[in-house]
């Protein structure tokens, strides 16, 4: 997956400027920034969900069906219905990704420690279920690449530890994902290149190693720092 | 054959979220019932009279309870952004309009299978000069309706259109469906000369067919970024 000078503009504002940059197969990226500096932005536009005002993407296999098949997608929002059960939900969404494997749904409904409220509607779930519910649902369909904004978000220290597990198997069977968070700990350990994007910018870049990524952090901060004057 | 998995798959769902939450059906039923019931007391019907209003008295509850159900039936979708995991999917769009339009269409028909037989029965209506055809302009004048509803309200929820603008889209478009139905129904209701009854049908036939083919096509498009 390749961006090629993707800018965004929403209501006369431009959010995304001129982005470059290289997704490959089973690569796994931190994405990193303040708030407002287009993260969940740039996701939307990888989801196809906004088309951006200038630029291009060049999707891997050329088709943006093929790609909408090969991604899935765990947003702020759960893309969930209440009044539906979460197997249900679960088995609605594989067969929109064309699939109908009822073991594959007991298995991720068992690895996010859903599996004695699966029959259960997802009106009556805390946020927390919902996020992790909201994760197999994006699972369903054996996707190749993975779009995670901010997936431990309401999470408790065990669930984070249950969806930080699944991230690193994911990554260890070769299943590429971005990842959106503020915690850059979670980004050294689950990723292995870092972005830093600012106002809508990539300013800079790094490998999530011991050597290279504390010098990034610094820019991280620097960046945070600059905002806090401008704020002030 | 994937096509029409996923209407099914869409059908399905709206339903069992319908039948689980059952606000939506029966409103629309009541709604029908009460309005033709106010309409019918409004213009105290006297028969001569009755001849020239009859029409619009059976066509009018229908029209607005399915106007309900277009605000409505998609509203699943919008709670936890369910819309966007739909845009996202791999499926070709128009199979999301299809499945919409059926199960849209098959609440209306329910509407008219309850106030249809009301306007006769409890309203003290004649019984149709002919019954056949006022069976067929019933269902395709439902059906076309629906369509251009299910058309733009789902558009609208995609982009930045209102919600409010949905309702002055569609009726000026719905003209041409209107004049025919009521044109036809009043053909089926009382006996007359039937002058033009098979170019009115025609015009009816052709709006449903256009309206249920282009927005089929339309859909992936206007849908996809
Ligand atoms: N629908 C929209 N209409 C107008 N502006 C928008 C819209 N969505 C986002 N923006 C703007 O785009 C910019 C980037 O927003 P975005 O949500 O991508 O930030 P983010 O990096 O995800 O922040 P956070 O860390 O708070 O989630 C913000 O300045 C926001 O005001
Ligand atoms: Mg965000």
């Amino acid at each position: 997956m390749r961006l090629d000078q993707i800018s965004l503009s929403r209501d006369d504002k431009q959010v995304l400027h001129d982005i470059n940059m290289e997704w490959k197969r089973g690569e796994t990226i931190a994405l990193i920034g303040a708030n407002g500096a287009g993260k969940s932005s740039l996701l939307k536009v990888l989801a196809t969900l906004w088309k951006p005002s200038s630029g291009k993407l060049i999707y891997p296999d050329n088709t943006i069906k093929q790609w909408q098949k090969n991604l899935g997608v765990v947003f702020p929002d759960s893309f969930l219905y209440d009044a539906l059960t979460a197997i249900e939900n679960l088995e609605f969404y594989q067969k929109l990704y064309g699939g109908s494997d009822r073991k594959r749904l007991d298995s991720l409904l068992q690895a996010v420690r859903l599996a004695d409220v699966a029959t259960e509607k997802v009106g009556t779930f805390s946020k927390g279920m919902r996020q992790r519910l909201s994760i197999a649902r994006a699972l369903t369909h054996y996707p190749s690449y993975l779009l995670l904004d901010e997936p431990f978000d309401g999470l408790d220290v065990s669930s984070r530890d249950i969806v930080q597990n699944l991230l690193l198997q994911l990554k260890e069977q070769k299943t590429g994902y971005i990842l959106v968070s503020h915690n850059l700990d979670d980004a050294m350990h689950l990723c292995e290149r870092a972005l830093l994007i600012d106002n809508g910018e990539i300013t800079a870049e790094s490998r999530c190693t011991q050597e290279a990524f504390p010098s990034f952090v610094e820019q991280y901060h620097s960046v945070l720092k600059e905002n806090n004057h401008a704020v002030y | 054959m994937q096509f029409i998995r996923h209407t099914l798959l869409i059908l399905t769902r709206d339903l069992r979220v319908e039948f689980r939450n059952k606000s939506l059906l029966l409103s629309m039923v009541i709604f029908a019932l009460l309005f033709q019931v106010l309409l019918q007391i409004s213009f105290d019907a006297k028969t001569e009279a009755m001849q020239e209003l009859a029409p619009g008295v059976l066509w009018l509850p229908i029209i607005l309870a399915a106007m309900l159900g277009f605000s409505k039936y998609g509203s699943v979708e919008k709670e936890n952004d369910a819309f966007a995991g739909i845009l996202i999917s791999p499926i070709d769009k128009g199979s999301l309009y299809l499945g919409k339009l059926i199960g849209n269409n098959l609440f209306v028909l329910i509407v008219i299978a309850t106030s249809a037989p009301t306007f006769f029965l409890f309203l003290k209506q004649p019984f149709p000069n002919s019954i056949g055809l006022l069976i067929v302009t019933l269902l395709l004048g439902s059906w076309g309706f629906v369509a251009i509803g299910v058309f733009f309200s789902t558009l609208a929820q995609s982009s930045s259109i209102t919600e409010l603008l949905v309702p002055i889209m569609i009726f000026p478009l719905a003209v041409p469906l209107f004049l025919a139905c009521i044109q036809l129904t009043e053909m089926a209701l009382f006996p007359s000369i039937g002058l033009g009854q098979s170019i009115w049908l025609l015009l009816l036939i052709a709006y449903n067919i256009l309206f249920t083919i282009i927005p089929l096509f339309l859909f992936d498009l206007l849908l996809e970024v």
